[in-house]
């Protein structure tokens, strides 16, 4: 069990939510956009291999 | 982890969600999901114990197995459906988690059907015996 994925979610949400402040501020909207977005695709990628593995673990258990 | 750990992984997740959604909503939910699906990985990995000793009091009991095999595959169903309709619900749309949850049902309905041949099965032979 690897408690570390919450708060390597949590800092990049925090990183991200900064930069898109930063960009905003300075008056690049496009970019604060595209930041959120690349920031959504990482954290997607780092929950979508345990959230298969956790269907995996049930399938396995309950016998689908 | 025990569930003082599970218990302290929740709070410092929602103290982190909290801590998060006004700036970047989208994220706090993905860290909800997460958190989740940790809590449920870590519980699950401690069930085969249990569905053994099932299996085998079943098995010293000369049950029919494939009662228990429909139960553990409803069991699965419903720990799946919950979990989608409590993250759509988490996400504000309760439309959709009633939805996953009617199909969890249905579906659940759906694989307990033999079951029911089995009752009325059982039925018929007690009216024969009188």
């Amino acid at each position: 069990m690897d408690v570390e994925l919450i708060f390597k979610i949590a800092a990049v949400g925090i990183i991200v939510a900064v930069l898109c402040q930063l960009l905003i501020r300075s008056g690049r909207e496009e970019q604060a956009m595209l930041t959120s977005l690349a920031g959504l695709i990482v954290v997607l990628t780092l929950i979508v291999s345990q959230i298969s593995g956790l269907f995996r673990t049930i399938k396995q258990l309950f016998g689908f | 982890m025990n569930i003082v750990g599970i218990c302290a992984l929740a709070v410092v997740t929602v103290i982190l969600i909290a801590a998060l959604r006004p700036k970047n909503a989208e994220i706090a939910l993905l860290l909800g999901v997460a958190g989740s699906v940790l809590i449920l990985a870590f519980v699950l990995s401690q069930a085969p114990s249990v569905v053994n000793t099932v299996n085998s009091i079943v098995a010293a009991a000369q049950i029919n197995t494939g009662c228990v095999a429909i139960l553990l595959k409803v069991i699965g169903i419903c720990l799946v459906t919950e979990f989608a309709a409590n993250t759509c619900r988490d996400a504000g749309s309760q439309a959709l988690a009633g939805n996953v949850s009617l199909a969890g049902k249905i579906l659940v309905t759906i694989t307990a059907l033999p079951l029911y041949a089995d009752i009325l099965n059982a039925v018929i032979k007690l009216l024969s015996y009188s």
